[in-house]
């Protein structure tokens, strides 16, 4: 990827590298997780799942399949991005669903559901990973999955720009994946998920000045691998 | 090779393909029947009662007294009562923080939670340093000189208390169980040397850091390596 290319494309679209980074990933989350998000974002939304999670809890089991509908797509997605393959993210997401059933008394009313079971979620993973880290020879490449991926056609995006932010997306999954955990989890929740730094911090059981620099961490890993595969930010060096 | 869902199309197939498999498996699944709320309620109201049975069943068997510890000549009185309300408050704190929920059910905050883990041991031994004057003769009284017996029955308080906070707690936290777990286990560590500060009439330095301190040093470290399994949902 030449950096003239790059100029002509994306610096219509984006005016930082934070923006670019940003829309690398939205791209993958796509149209779709940001049409979703407003729905739980706003008080309404948020307060209606944490009632159909407390009659859920009180053993009210018919407003399960309305809880699983709210929430399954975006913990799904949560899910796919701790877990960097559709297969690992499957079982990730049913054992979140299992557990979220199985403690569901646990739920305290009137606390974000959503948060709630992101924590579960991730919760899933680290054990996963322990295992992993266990049994060395299950681990898989993660790198598969930004070799199969396919970027799904926007209106926003010409067909070029389009081969460009897959070229981006595929580095910026490749580096997701090769960054710890944490600052991975601290990125997701913060960049992708739209998660107060207070929010985010709590639901990972840290500080926010760690959670800070754990994000800070993951977006200078993606910068710079970014910076390597020929993409600088726009001002800097007039690139894109 | 697995082709990465992106769409909302995809995402909701491949959701609702789970939710089918889900199903299944759930119908098979045993949720935790009662709510933490009163788990936790029943675990604050049954510990002190565990903990004074203890007490006073190994009392009446060792010195054949309800409670030694708090036998002490009148000058000793206002160390005794000095001692017993910190050990008192340091331990109703700890169990409060320790099962504290917190506004957004996450529990208390990472700081909390650490200065507690942290803290507590010096806090607790600085503590019982203070040993008050007791009314007891070591030779009528049969003190073992490192504390073997209190090791013991703090071991078992110990055991007790921890049991039932996790009990309380089983499931219900998602984040930060191990160091969670550790200040439960402090907690437990806490119940226990209240009563051993009960049961025991000595004021040696060395029956007092090995027979109540230990036990509660060795449970903030199990709580930490054991609680977590039982904590996650």
């Amino acid at each position: 990827m030449t950096d003239s290319v790059a100029s002509t494309t994306i610096a219509e679209n984006a005016d930082t590298f934070d923006d670019l980074v940003q829309d690398a990933t939205d791209v993958q989350s796509s149209r779709s997780a940001r049409r979703l998000r407003p729905m739980h974002d706003e008080h309404t939304g948020a307060d209606r799942l944490s009632k159909l999670m407390a009659r859920y809890g009180a053993g009210e089991e018919a407003v399960f399949d309305e809880l699983y509908t709210m929430l399954a797509p975006r913990i799904y997605r949560f899910c796919l991005r701790l877990t960097l393959r559709p297969s690992e993210a499957d079982d990730c997401f049913q054992e979140t669903f299992l557990r979220l059933h199985r403690a569901r008394a646990t739920y305290m009313p009137g606390s974000n559901a959503l948060y709630w079971t992101f924590a579960i979620a991730r919760s899933v993973y680290l054990s996963r990973l322990r295992y992993w880290r266990r049994r060395p020879e299950r681990l898989g490449d993660v790198h598969d999955v930004a070799e199969q991926d396919a970027l799904l056609p926007t209106d926003a995006t010409s067909p070029e720009s389009e081969t460009l932010a897959a070229h981006m997306l595929d580095i910026v999954t490749d580096e997701l994946g090769k960054m710890s955990e944490k600052n991975r989890s601290a990125y997701v929740l913060l960049k992708e998920e739209n998660l107060s730094v207070r929010d985010a911090a709590m639901l990972l059981g840290t500080t926010t000045d760690v959670v800070k620099q754990r994000a800070h961490r993951a977006y200078e890993q993606l910068r710079a691998a970014l910076d390597a595969a020929g993409w600088r930010e726009y001002g800097s060096d007039a690139s894109f | 090779m697995e082709a990465m869902p992106r769409s909302d199309a995809d995402v909701s197939r491949r959701t609702e393909a789970l939710r089918a498999q889900l199903s299944a498996t759930m119908d098979h699944a045993s949720p935790v029947a009662m709510p933490t709320r009163q788990r936790i309620v029943n675990a604050l109201i049954a510990l002190p009662a565990f903990v004074a049975l203890v007490v006073i069943t190994a009392g009446e068997i060792v010195y054949d007294r309800l409670a030694a510890g708090l036998e002490v000549s009148p000058i000793g009185e206002p160390r005794l009562h000095f001692v017993l309300a910190m050990l008192a408050i340091l331990t109703a704190s700890m169990s409060v923080l320790a099962v504290w929920r917190g506004r957004r059910g996450f529990g208390a905050s990472f700081p909390s939670l650490a200065a507690a883990a942290c803290l507590f041991v010096p806090i607790y031994l600085a503590v019982i340093a203070i040993a008050p004057a007791h009314e007891y003769d070591e030779h009528v009284w049969n003190i073992s000189a490192w504390g073997t017996r209190c090791f013991a029955i703090g071991s078992i308080i110990c055991t007790i208390a921890l049991a039932t906070l996790v009990t309380a707690l089983r499931r219900a936290v998602p984040v930060a169980t191990r160091l969670r777990g550790s200040v439960l286990g402090a907690a437990a560590g806490a119940w226990a040397g209240l009563g051993l500060f009960m049961f025991c009439p000595s004021a040696d330095q060395g029956h007092l850091l090995v027979g109540h301190g230990v036990p509660v040093v060795l449970f903030t470290i199990i709580g930490m390596l054991l609680a977590p399994r039982l904590l996650r949902p």
